[in-house]
């Protein structure tokens, strides 16, 4: 009797779980200059609305769904409905606030610029 | 005829047999020129090459260690990924082609063959910076399809959004067999 109780418990747990879709990592090309880290993430089929990116404490989540909607019998998957979803570092010199992004043909263009601090500068040498 | 329809439609025919007919692509003993030809060789890789694809596919909960998902794959030219569906009425392809534009896009239908090409070109932009890593590929694509018996070739439509190209089949009702009753008349 004790284990069937637990069995159930369990169960409702776990109902987001099932819901959840399969993960795919999707593939970036990352570039640095003076003054922003640049990020291109490729998330074909992934509307604008259901993208997130949130930043927290050092680490950036991206994460994003793509629910196609398809009618009929699936005859052949190579890709299916996924969610996209990766983890990354963000160095401290970034400047949050400033973070913004733009999606064009399934690709996420994520501008990360850097803080006053962090940009390279010359300092000028004054003859004494 | 009945079975026939049943089993289901191979849409890659077309592609099987073209990466067949052109040995270079699937010649691995090329990246290792020292060992030159050897089956033994080539048949232990192609294991290998299977171990490493099996173990791919299964998912996990550590997907954040995963490698990335490449949506284009194999030397030469890429491969986006592809899904089908089917229902009464018609046929849906979806290709995953990120970062192009639906003018680099070309679907040409030749016979009973669909093909879709073009090229994914790297922003030149981008070239003077440093980059961290480059994991996206660049180059031409292409894939090819065997289109069924049944489907409206004159009516196929495409759109593209998000990086999605959606390719509509119609189908339309095959002939049927003819079927001749014979009157069964009562003797009496």
């Amino acid at each position: 009797m004790n284990e069937n109780t637990e069995l159930v418990a369990r169960t409702e747990q776990n109902v987001e779980r099932v819901n959840r879709l399969p993960l795919t990592v999707p593939v970036v090309d990352i570039f640095e200059n003076d003054h922003e880290i640049l990020l291109h993430a490729d998330m074909p089929g992934v509307a604008k609305e259901d993208i997130s990116v949130d930043i927290d404490n050092g680490k950036m989540t991206l994460s994003g769904t793509r629910q196609l909607h398809l009618t009929g019998a699936a005859t052949w998957r190579e890709f299916a409905d996924t969610e996209f979803r990766r983890v990354f570092s963000v160095p401290q010199s970034i400047d949050i606030d400033k973070v913004h992004a733009e999606l064009k043909d399934g690709v996420l263009r994520l501008h990360l610029p850097k803080s006053e601090a962090a940009k390279p500068r010359q300092i000028e040498i004054k003859v004494g | 005829m009945e079975l026939k329809r049943l089993a289901p439609w191979n849409w890659f025919k077309k592609e099987e047999e073209i990466n067949h007919s052109i040995p270079v692509k699937h010649d691995k003993n090329i990246a290792y020129p020292g060992y030159g030809y050897d089956p033994m060789l080539r048949l232990h890789r192609d294991i290998d090459h299977l171990f490493d694809r099996f173990f791919q596919g299964f998912p996990s909960p550590l997907s954040m260690g995963w490698p990335p998902a490449a949506s284009f794959e194999g030397p030469g030219l890429l491969r986006p990924k592809v899904d089908l569906s089917a229902s009464e009425q018609e046929y849906l392809l979806t290709v995953e082609i990120p970062g192009v534009s639906e003018k680099d896009i070309r679907l040409d239908i030749s016979g009973n063959t669909m093909t879709i090409r073009g090229e994914k070109k790297q922003e030149k932009e981008e070239k003077e910076k440093d980059y961290y890593r480059i994991e996206r590929n660049y180059g031409s694509f292409q894939r090819v399809l065997s289109l069924p018996e049944d489907v409206e070739q004159d009516a196929i439509k495409a759109g593209f959004k998000d990086g999605v190209l959606s390719v509509t089949m119609p189908r339309k009702a095959l002939p049927k067999g003819e079927v001749k009753q014979i009157k069964i008349s009562a003797e009496s």
